[in-house]
């Protein structure tokens, strides 16, 4: 009886230790508690003009910009490094499965780096429910850094759009309409 | 004998220099393109180069991302292709190949090969709307590729297109593109405006089986479910009242019966009513 017993509580214990191993930790804070130091260190400048039929307020409008910047910090990143995850909560689903295609690890090796200096976003559209924005970015000015520390500049046109999904602007589709080096 | 040796002198420094010469590192050229044009299409198959050495690293940069490559190395040089068969974010790129110290670029244009494989991306604005305020409907579309290029197309003029619609006054659910749930929108039905009322007298239960339906608004849709109808009823004494929520278009209830009392009855929902009806056992 006192096998029994003693084989039916380490049966007991080896159940719980299993299922104690199957439990997944999840490692990756929520989106709230984590500090997103890609977009914290990047600065840029960017000039809002509305062209949209409907009138946006200021708050909107900082909002979008604040968002935009971020945005362009993972950029600059991905175009970097092709880390993907870093970004996530910056691009739509539609976006992330783009980018996706071309992940394969990201890049130790010091490559091509890229800054944007200077935007002039003009916002072509804007749902009346603040969920969708169309805009073209003209004359963004970027900064190509390249191995052996050769710089080049050159100004871009852009046509982005912009969804609002969760509590922040993410990127759904983007276009490069002009490129001249400066 | 003297100019011997002065010969002999001059030999073994000419042998010496050669010595030295061989020894360093020769200096890598950068590999030529054979491809004229500076147009890739993506994906790339085979990006021919003719180069020294075998040791390089390749790179593509498009506007968005590095695009992993392969190399394969042939007698004249080597190739590239794409590791995966993926679009681009088409436009300005950069092709970057490194040989230990020595790095090269190609500034290059990327276009997809698989053309414009494109789709209307359509938004609404509100997603609900009710003919009590407004059936104007805000429509914001434009074409985007399957690798989410922003692109011009015959049904959107300029990049981004948006249009003012008014939606017709009938309840429903719809799509704005037909194979996209999320594209969804909704018509929902306004305040009731008409209320047809009907009673039958159960004798077994004594009561009156009141029938306020069917409900309208007033572009003949149905009211919405659990819209609340208020049934008010007066014997010349006492007024009482009794509340019912709409199902399917009408709200019922059952009012109990005095004997040798007439009632006066009238629904209403909000501030429509219905016309008086006399409860006579």
């Amino acid at each position: 009886m006192r096998v029994l017993f003693g084989f039916f509580i380490l049966l007991l214990i080896g159940f719980f230790f299993l299922q104690g191993r199957t439990i997944q930790r999840v490692a990756e804070k929520p989106v709230f508690l984590r500090i997103d130091e890609i977009a914290n260190d990047h600065q840029t400048h960017i000039d809002i003009a509305v062209h949209a039929s409907i009138q946006l307020n200021d708050l909107a409008l900082e909002g979008l910009k604040k968002d935009y910047s971020n945005l362009w910090g993972h950029l600059n990143h991905l175009y970097e490094t092709n880390d993907i995850i870093a970004g996530k909560e910056y691009y739509t689903e539609a976006w992330y499965k783009q980018i996706a295609h071309h992940y394969a690890h990201p890049i130790d090796e010091p490559g091509i780096k890229r800054m944007d200096l200077k935007h002039a976003l003009q916002i072509q559209n804007w749902s009346s429910d603040g969920l969708v924005c169309t805009a073209f970015d003209r004359n963004v000015i970027l900064k190509h850094i390249y191995p052996g520390g050769r710089e080049r500049i050159s100004s871009v046109d852009l046509a982005v759009v912009l969804l609002y999904q969760g509590d922040h602007w993410r990127l759904d589709g983007l276009s490069v309409l002009d490129e001249k080096p400066q | 004998m003297r100019g011997f040796s002065i010969i002999q002198s001059i030999l073994i420094s000419a042998a010496f220099l050669v010595f030295l010469v061989s020894c360093q590192n020769k200096a890598i050229q950068k590999p030529i393109m054979l491809s004229k044009s500076p147009v890739l299409s993506v994906p790339i198959n085979r990006l021919e180069f003719s180069s020294e050495g075998k040791n390089w690293d390749a790179r593509l940069y498009s506007f968005g991302q590095p695009v992993p490559l392969k190399i394969q190395y042939t007698e004249t040089g080597f190739y590239l292709s794409q590791k995966n068969q993926s679009g681009v974010i088409q436009g300005p790129g950069i092709l970057y190949l490194s040989a230990g110290k020595y790095d090269y670029f190609y500034d290059v244009s990327l276009v997809n090969m698989d053309g414009p494989t494109t789709m209307i991306s359509d938004y609404r604005s509100p997603k609900t709307v009710n003919p009590d305020s407004s059936l104007s409907h805000q429509k914001l579309f434009f074409t985007i590729d399957r690798w989410r290029n922003v692109v011009k197309s015959d049904q959107t003029a300029g990049y981004f297109e948006e249009s003012e619609i008014s939606l017709p006054p009938i309840v429903g659910i719809y799509r704005a593109q037909e194979t996209d749930p999320l594209s969804s929108y909704y018509v929902q039905p306004g305040s009731c405006t008409s209320i047809p009322l009907q009673a039958d007298f159960n004798m077994d239960k004594s009561t009156f089986h009141v029938v306020a339906g069917p409900l309208k608004d007033a572009y003949n849709n149905q009211v919405a479910d659990g819209t609340v109808v208020a049934f008010m009823y007066e014997d010349g004494a006492y007024s009482f009242r009794m509340e019912a929520t709409a199902h399917n278009g009408s709200a019922t209830v059952d009012i109990p019966v005095k004997t040798n009392l007439t009632y006066t009855l009238v629904a209403a929902v909000n501030e429509t009513k219905s016309l008086e009806i006399q409860l006579n056992p």
